[in-house]
């Protein structure tokens, strides 16, 4: 009898580890965590969408956001020229949608040009995530990248239209606007959280650039994160990258370091966020992410402003957050400053539409 | 007293009687008998997904293996094993190199239980048996990504056995086993879809 609860510990540890594994399933040897192409050149443009289909009679709002390998549309064509000197295979191309609730997926390949000479993406990589908070930490998917076995082809057309692009993908019109001009309607000196530009839309543009990253990272959100008790560290769209550490199976705590990392144009992020949870998901949070903005090039002006997330009052139920507040500074913490409190579902309200309405992104 | 009860009682009864009078020294049932053994050897694994196509795998593997009863026997084959070597040649990639370089940890668990037959020749005992299998492998690395997979199906295992002095209380041995799993136990989205695996372990163990 002695036995029996040695042998329960030793099937309950095997079926914790066995059931915490990457729901993305069986990958080929040697698949690289991380394949992600920065983009030397780039532009980085978004619009508000509303999905056709609805979520509890609503439309789904979701976030367009376009990241290409160039500056701006119209040097596209020189961008290609130069990678075709540089005996490269055409420039980068992610197109992503981050839908309010922050499911997302991320189309990852190349823009070239084709045959015809025309101008083609070659989506190669998705990834994809599912906001799963029904479902325990273990059953959750968490986020999934697939390979495709053959390269996707989709015809696209970029066009200007005075200040806003005019990008049609694989047949389909959207006008984009570029990012920096949106994050110049953000309003660092609001002090109404709900206001267009206030704090909740501050915190949704930072969040939209974690979103960017945490979508590429393997069994993100789910039971498979226990593969980074290995630490991992991923490369950045545009610049630098992040580290993922998970401290232990058994004590599962998720370090996740930036490093002046840019996924988008005019967002840099740095510090760490962590996760105290249990394989119930059930904890807390802590760090502090520095945030800079920016309304131009990051390497050529002052930022916007600079703001600060400190998540040390966040409940983590079920894997996500179930309570408490994100408190965002804005301005230097010594100096002039302003303290927001934000409910922790703002996490979960990705939603621009108070100073990127859905009809400006329409053709 | 109900008549199921009086049933049950006659039957035992009635077997009991049976088993008296046919009771006869030269047809007596030998003694339930249990070993226990420790072994290093090698194995290999292979299997195949949609994502992947085939993998192969192999290296050293140390293991714990169990019998017990008459002739007909339950037996246990279980081990850890650490695949060393992983190679893969086909339209999903190509992989020849170093596991223990790139993947670490890299191990898995496997076990095998099975119903089998126990001959005896002299100083020798050859027990063979089949059953359920069941495996699980975990590679991980930093910048790779982890291979886990815990999948069942049916498993053989032959067992060879010599004694070792007068006494029947130790032996050497060699255990052979094969398996191979179609199911995966993991809710993955690519799955693994076959898994055949062998190995060969030198033993040494008790009986009692």
């Amino acid at each position: 009898m002695a036995r029996r609860p040695l042998l329960l510990c030793v099937l309950a540890a095997a079926g914790l580890l066995f059931s915490a594994c990457d729901k993305g399933g069986i990958h080929p040897l040697g698949s690289s965590k991380d394949v992600v192409v920065p983009c030397v050149a780039h532009s980085t443009w978004i619009r508000s969408k509303e999905h056709p289909s609805l979520k509890n009679g609503e439309p789904i709002i979701a976030t367009e956001v376009l990241v290409i390998g160039a500056s701006h549309p119209d040097e596209i064509e020189a961008e290609l020229d130069l990678a075709e000197l540089a005996e490269e295979e055409g420039i980068c191309f992610y197109f992503a949608t981050i839908d309010k609730d922050s499911s997302a997926e991320i189309l990852q390949g190349r823009l070239v040009r084709n045959a015809a000479n025309q101008l083609e993406a070659e989506i190669g990589v998705i990834y994809g995530f599912l906001y799963q908070p029904e479902k325990s930490l273990l059953s959750r998917t968490g986020a999934i990248r697939e390979e495709l076995r053959r390269v996707r082809e989709a015809s696209v057309d970029f066009a200007m239209d005075g200040d806003q692009l005019l990008f049609t993908y694989d047949g389909e019109a959207r006008r984009l606007t570029r990012i920096e001009e949106v994050i110049a309607r953000l309003d660092p000196e609001e002090t109404e959280l709900e206001a267009p530009g206030g704090p909740k839309d501050i915190y949704r543009m930072f969040n939209l650039s974690l979103f960017m990253g945490q979508t590429r990272v393997p069994a993100f959100g789910g039971g498979g994160m226990t593969t980074y008790e290995k630490a991992a560290e991923f490369t950045s769209i545009i610049a630098n990258g992040f580290k993922v550490d998970v401290t232990s199976l058994v004590q599962p705590d998720v370090y996740i370091t930036y490093e002046k990392t840019q996924e988008l144009d005019g967002i840099i992020v740095d510090g760490v966020q962590i996760t105290y949870a249990n394989m119930q998901g059930k904890g807390t949070m802590g760090g502090v992410l520095e945030v800079e903005f920016y309304t131009g090039p990051v390497d050529e002006e002052e930022p916007y402003f600079t703001a600060y997330v400190d998540y040390a009052d966040v409940i983590i139920e079920r894997g996500v957050g179930g309570g408490g507040t994100y408190t965002l500074t804005v301005g230097d913490p010594e100096g002039d400053h302003l303290a927001h409190v934000l409910d922790y579902d703002i996490a979960t309200d990705e939603d621009f539409t108070n100073i990127l309405p859905v009809e400006e992104g329409l053709p | 007293m109900r008549p199921l009860h009086l049933i049950l009682m006659a039957l035992i009864l009635a077997s009991t009687t049976v088993a008296e009078a046919k009771k006869d020294p030269e047809r007596e049932r030998e003694p339930i008998t249990r070993a226990h053994a420790v072994g290093v050897g090698y194995y290999f694994h292979w299997l195949t997904s949609d994502n992947t196509g085939g993998m192969r795998f192999h290296g050293p593997s140390v293991g714990y293996l169990y019998d017990r009863g008459r002739k007909i026997r339950f037996l246990l084959h279980s081990k850890v094993v650490f695949p060393v070597v992983g190679r893969m040649d086909n339209e999903h990639g190509k992989y020849d190199g170093k596991l223990r370089s790139d993947y670490s940890p890299a191990w898995g668990v496997d076990a095998t239980f099975a119903v089998g037959r126990k001959w005896e020749f002299d100083d020798m005992t050859l027990v063979v048996g089949g059953g359920v299998h069941m495996m699980g492998m975990r590679l991980n690395s930093s910048e790779l990504y982890a291979i886990e997979s815990v999948t069942m199906g049916a498993g053989g295992i032959a067992r060879l056995r010599w004694k070792l002095g007068q006494k029947d209380l130790f032996h050497v041995g060699v255990d052979g086993h094969f398996a191979a799993d179609v199911f995966s136990l993991l809710r993955q989205q690519n799955k693994v879809n076959l898994l055949l695996t062998g190995s060969v372990l030198g033993t040494i163990g008790i009986k009692f």
